[in-house]
């Protein structure tokens, strides 16, 4: 039985994307020798984000020990597919292209990554590398993004429960803008929470970027401050997990309800023109602490 | 941790493990070392010249457990934290 992907359709939104992931997932359950046929036709554009989250889907696949195979169709002039090939999104399936291709992305894109706890730093350097480097970021707008980019990807390797977590990045120089996404197929932030609390699915995704709300292994802080950075820069957060995903700008925080995704897809879109006082979000009792600890430091 | 470690002067450099330090299982590893020269020194500076960015978990695994390992006194007069920017300043002392 062939399953058919329509990256055209796959690159209409997260929501397109999750739905069609998940179906992939459950034909797989039903049909294990089922071929996967991946079509580029009539597609102009795809964000990588939105590639990723296929990627990790097919290796979650894999993961549960079932054999993805079958056909990209693909055409040499297609943009999207030269830009994923330079994103390494061919390589990480495996698969060679029949055509060389023009993979130079202006500099300005995070080749998609597979990190573990042994390669953790230094993917993350190479990535602020280049968005630093590409990109005409406020100093404290990095700092914050540096940050938060710590965590999430830490977030990924202690509370998932897998051993490995995915990212990739781009830079989009005309409108000042960052879009990043870390996405795993671990046990997702529901299960992650409930190892301590007693949340529904619903609380534990908005629960999560909550001060303090941990499932005993971190302190609570990072998805915490996370989601205050991306306020007061004015961007956008989504946490994808299970059945829901929250979304948080400066204007209002929502769940929604998505088909299912594995594990959990941290999105981000920072706007790198946007001043961000970080005291805001890293400073808990910090006036206090000062008077106790402030003379160790010279 | 060798590399990083000046013995002569009791020094940890934290800029060559790199401008940005994040990780628990990096901040666990630190604390293993600055223990080690707890032991062996008078004090312990902890050199965050080169250091752009440390994050809450990195801060809370290695100088808050720290700090509770070898009880506050003798954190306060043998450990000290020099050439950090205001932002690292403050997760480190938030932390703690």
């Amino acid at each position: 039985m062939e399953f058919q992907i329509s990256m055209k359709d796959l690159a209409k939104s997260h929501s397109q994307t999750l739905k069609i992931c998940n179906e992939l997932v459950q034909q797989f359950r039903i049909e294990p020798t089922t071929e996967v046929r991946i079509d580029f036709a009539e597609c102009t554009f795809i964000y990588p984000d939105y590639a990723l989250l296929l990627l990790c889907t097919i290796k979650y696949i894999e993961s549960l020990g079932y054999n993805v195979k079958g056909k990209i169709y693909v055409s040499q002039s297609s943009v999207p597919v030269n830009y994923l090939a330079g994103m390494n999104f061919f390589e990480n399936l495996q698969v060679k292209l029949p055509f060389q291709v023009d993979s130079a992305n202006g500099d300005s894109s995070v080749t998609i990554q597979r990190y573990t706890k042994e390669n953790q730093l230094e993917v993350l350097n190479s990535i602020l590398k280049i968005l630093r480097d590409k990109s005409s970021m406020n100093d404290n707008v990095y700092t914050g993004l540096d940050y938060c980019f710590n965590e999430i990807l830490d977030n990924v390797l202690n509370h998932s429960e897998e051993k490995e977590g995915w990212v990739a990045a781009q830079y989009f120089e005309k409108i000042n803008s960052i879009r990043l996404i870390v996405c795993d197929y671990g046990i997702g932030i529901h299960k992650s929470l409930n190892i301590k609390h007693n949340f529904d699915e619903e609380e534990a995704i908005f629960k999560c970027i909550e001060e303090g709300v941990t499932n005993g292994k971190g302190q609570g802080h990072g998805l915490y401050a996370t989601s205050e950075f991306i306020k007061l820069n004015k961007g956008w957060l989504s946490v994808i997990s299970g059945n829901k995903i929250l979304n948080v700008s400066d204007k209002e925080t929502v769940i929604k309800d998505i088909d299912n995704w594995q594990g959990t897809s941290i999105y981000i879109r920072i706007n790198t023109n946007v001043e961000v006082d970080y005291t805001a979000f890293t400073s808990k009792n910090y006036d206090y602490k000062e008077k106790v600890f402030g003379d160790m430091f010279g | 941790m060798e590399q990083i470690i000046n013995t002569m002067n009791a020094t940890i450099l934290f800029k060559d493990i790199g401008p940005s330090l994040g990780t628990r299982v990096l901040g666990a590893e630190i604390r293993t070392s600055i223990i080690d020269k707890i032991n062996t020194n008078e004090k312990v500076y902890l050199d965050f010249d080169g250091v752009d960015v440390v994050t809450n978990s990195f801060a809370d695994e290695c100088f808050r457990k720290l700090r509770e390992t070898i009880n506050n006194d003798v954190f306060r007069s043998k450990v000290a934290f020099i050439n950090t920017n205001d932002f690292v300043q403050r997760v480190i002392i938030s932390a703690l």
